[in-house]
């Protein structure tokens, strides 16, 4: 049901100000400032602000640095969200197969999406220290190392820390999500497929996926889009470092607006993760999500 | 827990969050002094007995990780809201100063309260004959070693090394040594984490190869051969296995302390932190587990070293600058409360030279051994308000270098990184 | 299930005993796959479990133990300091006001969104969707300088305007999803009765909303609980520091390899969370998994 909105604009106004005032101030403002801000020097050391033009993306996009970081982004990021959509996709099909006290696992399981960043990053130092950590232990027990693996040192290895950290934090999510469609998908669809001899690739490849599409790319877009905004575990484990391996977007703006106090060259940053997102948006709505519409 | 037990939860915590009694004149301190077990004790000397001496006072103390200290100090001066007094080190005074955030003392001391200390302390916070901070602990960064791991090396306990040579091969011996625990032995425990620390922590090994962060004209320049010698002898000691690899400050000393590392550059505060992080095993004296030395020498025959001073300071923002320089000399010149620091934190506790030559600390060799690093010391490498975020920027190179990294080239970008960060430095 | 027989097939009582057979074997593996995966995931909190009970001295050994030699509950006990219950509280609070002031804003938008069309609001929700992308850092900087302007940093209002508005869309995504649901008759009923507008939503939409207030109320709570870099950036003193801000600026840059201890810290941060999950989950996984669901 909708009502007419001319009958009832104040009552209208008045349940829309507190969000509209909210993120107006907060979210569009900060937003436009911020790429009007990429066009000057400001910094809050010192009181002038000059225009500056374009000097701070010429001098970005000049600076194989920085393309390091979107390359570190976009493959620690993406890395994390495939890896976390296989295992949380793959963990609900196992929950959904008629298992026993599935509710259980599910929420034991779902435990794990509680831990906050910061004790994963607390945690994450301990587990993948190399002299002591119970992941270069077990490793070694099980015979798949010879030499203890500097986790936090290695450019790859300390790489693939932080996917494991964020990964492994958004597993429960996206199994919850993905359970959840898998639930209300009518049971006499599977039965006909089952009795009609299809093998359980099959079922997948032909029922469940298509079905289950949009879910997932749902819930691995809305995680996905937390991975990039993420940063308390580079943050704290890792700085950025070793040299820029896990020197993701969010903490080299951070770094640059808040330890350099750089606040141009880091709304630079920002309109470009910015661009890059809205590109990204795009094709990811007209590719794969559009598809199943149609 | 139900919606309305929340909304009582909530409601108590904001009435013990609430403000403190209105009469009470507060006098807040930011800081790290609290962070650190063994110094806990004399903290809360120092508050009571400073409350004492001043009724009506209410002492308040903010914690600040050393990590965090300039950032916070800095957002907190931009706020407007800067504790009254800021503990920092004299890196860091350049850049709170040029954002106009701290009170020059001059005038808050007397002639013969200033005489007490080092001229060359003061002069690394004095800009414009105006200074900007209270040397608090000095602190020369000079070579630990530890005497049980040479002797099972089959070296001589008794003879640290002198040259950075020796260095190497007294490293490399330790660093054979078999595992301790099931991890191994290192010859340096050097920090190489991304921090700018670590960068900071390399410069007494440029002044080894003769080098130096500045060159003839004062400019910050990196990509010198001096440099480049003395990022090779770091990579070959990492190469060989023989420093740890990205190891935050924390590691090192942990390692250290787990008595698997040979030696480790540190500050004054060694000697406490070791005892504390062994569980009071591991004995820093002459004849004990670990001991100190000056730096080795540098092709000049000098031991140069950089410091890292603790300074406190006066924020320009604060309501109650007299009575914040009042608990700086309290916390400077006060015999008690330096003698109760010095026991409690093992380190040097002032930067007053009479009461570092006389008393406890003056009988205390591991204290004059600091004392007389002194002069081959400079408190401020770099003076600039982008100290930090010049060694932000080298510290990368540092990391490259050690992963493989053409020296060269990774000093040469850091260069030119250097160049942007500097370009606004006032 | 098993016996569903349709379109016609005739099925043996061997072949169908065989089927019997094959699907235990099937459902033995199955959960045995669960267990294993439950186990993995699992690990990590149970390595921080052992560890936080162990002394100091054990925790080092090698090869490592799980369960503690010396078992002690010293490393929780020393946590209980004035300065944690002040972060504890900082925390408790930000995240109370922030899950207030999003839900209720969520929830009229929301509301708003669901029950009138008119030439924005399409543009209004593709907006609170696309700000979920928008760079944090970005917004920071502004926020930074607004709030230095108006006086308001190191204050809790500073941090609860951060974690209100980055949670917002959520809010309002996940209401709008419920709002959609309910059935609008009995608003109708009210309007033709003659009960205001203001009344129908108070007193009728937002009791039946319950639920899923909770759940956002929740999501907020936790996002609030977990974001360091507003607490991190936005205070500068003790009183004001949420957990964890706090944690970093006092217990983990100085703890030099104190794990025990961080461990214990550790799990006493994630508990509140962690009870409130158990407490709520039904609530909150029909939120979460009908916003998302239905998207």
């Amino acid at each position: 049901m909708v009502y007419s909105f001319r009958q009832n604009w104040p009552f209208v106004m008045a349940i829309f100000a507190p969000a509209i005032l909210l993120v107006g101030a907060f979210v569009l403002y900060p937003v436009l400032n911020g790429v009007r801000l990429a066009f000057t020097d400001a910094s809050p050391l010192y009181t002038d602000v000059n225009f500056i033009g374009f000097e701070n993306f010429t001098y970005l996009l000049g600076d194989p640095e920085f393309w390091e970081v979107v390359w570190n982004t976009i493959k620690i990021v993406g890395s994390a969200t495939i890896l976390a959509t296989f295992a949380g996709y793959g963990l609900a099909t196992l929950l959904n197969a008629g298992i026993k006290a599935a509710a259980f696992f599910r929420a034991a399981i779902f435990q794990v999406w509680v831990v906050p960043w910061i004790v994963i990053a607390i945690l994450w130092g301990w587990l993948f220290s190399t002299d002591y950590g119970l992941i270069n232990y077990l490793l070694r027990f099980f015979g798949i190392i010879e030499e203890p693996v500097r986790w936090l040192f290695d450019q790859d290895a300390s790489q693939w820390t932080i996917i494991m950290g964020y990964a492994w934090r958004a597993i429960p999510f996206i199994m919850v999500i993905c359970l959840a469609g898998l639930q209300g998908i009518p049971s006499e669809l599977l039965e006909s497929a089952h009795v009609d001899g299809a093998s359980f690739l099959q079922r997948q490849r032909y029922v469940l996926l298509p079905l289950m599409r949009n879910i997932i790319m749902v819930a691995a877009l809305l995680q996905m889009v937390r991975f990039f905004q993420e940063l308390t575990l580079v943050f704290v484990l890792t700085q950025g470092g070793p040299v820029n391996a896990t020197m993701v977007l969010a903490l080299y703006t951070y770094k640059t607006a808040f330890e350099d106090w750089d606040f141009g060259l880091a709304s630079a940053i920002g309109t470009l993760w910015l661009g890059l997102l809205l590109v990204f948006a795009l094709f990811y709505v007209r590719f794969a999500l559009q598809r199943q519409l149609q | 827990m139900r919606p309305r037990h929340f909304v009582l939860t909530a409601a108590a915590g904001a009435l013990l969050a609430g403000p403190a009694t209105a009469q009470e004149t507060e006098l807040t301190y930011s800081g790290w002094i609290n962070l650190y077990p063994h110094h806990a004790a004399v903290v809360g000397y120092l508050e009571s007995e400073f409350e004492k001496r001043n009724p009506g006072v209410d002492w308040v103390l903010n914690d600040v990780a050393f990590d965090q200290a300039l950032k916070q100090a800095t957002v907190a001066t931009l706020a407007g809201n800067a504790p009254d007094n800021i503990h920092l080190i004299a890196g860091w005074i350049p850049a709170l100063h040029e954002i106009g955030g701290l009170e020059p003392l001059n005038d808050y001391f007397t002639e013969e309260e200033w005489s007490k200390i080092p001229q060359a302390s003061l002069d690394a916070v004095t800009f414009d004959g105006e200074i900007m901070a209270m040397p608090w602990v000095p602190a020369p960064i000079i070579l630990f070693y530890n005497r049980n791991l040479m002797q099972e090396a089959g070296l001589d306990p008794d003879t640290p090394p002198e040259t950075w040579d020796q260095l190497m091969e007294m490293a490399k011996a330790i660093c054979a040594l078999p595992d301790k625990n099931g991890a191994p032995v290192y010859g340096v425990a050097l920090r190489t984490q991304r921090n700018p620390n670590s960068a900071q922590w390399t410069i007494p090994i440029i002044y080894g190869h003769g080098g130096d962060v500045l060159n003839d004209e004062g400019k910050v320049e990196v990509n010198t051969p001096e440099v480049q010698a003395a990022y090779s002898w770091v990579k070959e000691l990492t190469d060989s296995n023989c420093a740890p690899s990205g190891f935050s400050i924390d590691e090192t000393r942990a390692t250290m302390a787990q008595g698997r590392a040979g030696f480790i550059f540190e500050g004054p505060w060694g000697r406490g932190l070791f005892d504390n992080l062994s569980g009071g095993e591991m004995v820093t004296a002459a004849d004990g587990d670990v001991w100190v030395a000056p730096m080795p020498q540098g092709p000049d025959g000098t031991s140069r070293t950089i410091g890292n001073p603790h300074e406190i300071t006066i924020s320009a923002g604060s309501e109650n600058k007299d009575l914040a320089a009042d608990f700086i000399r309290f916390v400077i010149f006060d015999p008690a409360l330096t003698d109760e620091y010095f026991r409690a934190s093992k380190q040097l506790s002032t930067g007053d030279m009479e009461l570092l030559t006389s008393g406890n600390m003056g009988a205390d060799a591991y204290t004059q051994i600091f004392v007389d690093a002194l002069p081959e010391t400079n408190d401020n490498p770099i003076k600039s308000s982008k100290f930090y975020a010049v060694m932000d920027d080298l510290v990368v190179a540092l990391q490259a270098i050690i992963q493989g990294g053409d020296i060269e080239s990774e000093l040469s970008n850091a260069d030119r990184k250097i160049q942007r960060t500097m370009r606004r430095e006032g | 299930m098993s016996a569903t027989i349709t379109k016609g097939q005739v099925i043996t009582a061997r072949e169908e005993s065989l089927y019997r057979a094959n699907k235990m074997l099937i459902g033995i593996i199955l959960h045995l796959c669960v267990l294993a995966s439950l186990v993995i995931l699992l690990l990590p909190i149970a390595w921080m479990l052992s560890t936080s009970f162990k002394p100091l001295a054990d925790v080092f050994d090698y090869p490592p133990k799980w369960i503690p030699a010396h078992p002690t509950v010293q490393n929780y006990v020393t946590q209980f300091t004035p300065l944690l219950r002040t972060y504890f509280l900082n925390s408790v609070i930000v995240g109370f006001f922030s899950a207030i002031l999003a839900t209720g804003a969520g929830a009229l938008a929301a509301y708003g969104l669901t029950r009138f069309r008119f030439f924005g609001t399409q543009a209004i929700l593709m907006f609170f969707l696309a700000s979920l992308g928008f760079p944090i850092p970005l917004l920071m900087i502004s926020m930074y300088i607004i709030f230095v302007d108006i006086g308001i940093l190191n204050t809790y209002t500073a941090m609860v305007l951060g974690h209100t508005v980055i949670t917002l869309p959520v809010c309002v995504w996940l209401l709008k999803n419920f709002f959609e649901q309910l059935p609008v008759e009995v608003e109708e009923a009210a309007l033709v009765d003659g009960a205001s507008r203001a009344y129908t939503l108070f007193r009728i939409v937002l009791p039946m909303a319950r639920p899923a207030l909770g759940a956002s109320a929740i999501f907020v709570f936790v996002t609030s609980w977990n974001e360091l870099l507003f607490g991190l950036t936005f205070t500068s003193s003790n009183d004001m520091r949420p957990l964890p801000a706090g944690i970093s600026m006092s217990f983990l840059t100085e703890f030099e390899g104190q794990w025990s201890e961080m461990m214990a810290l550790s799990l006493m941060v994630s508990l509140p969370v962690f009870l409130l999950f158990v407490f709520f989950q039904r609530t909150f996984m029909q939120g979460v998994t009908a916003g998302a669901v239905k998207g």
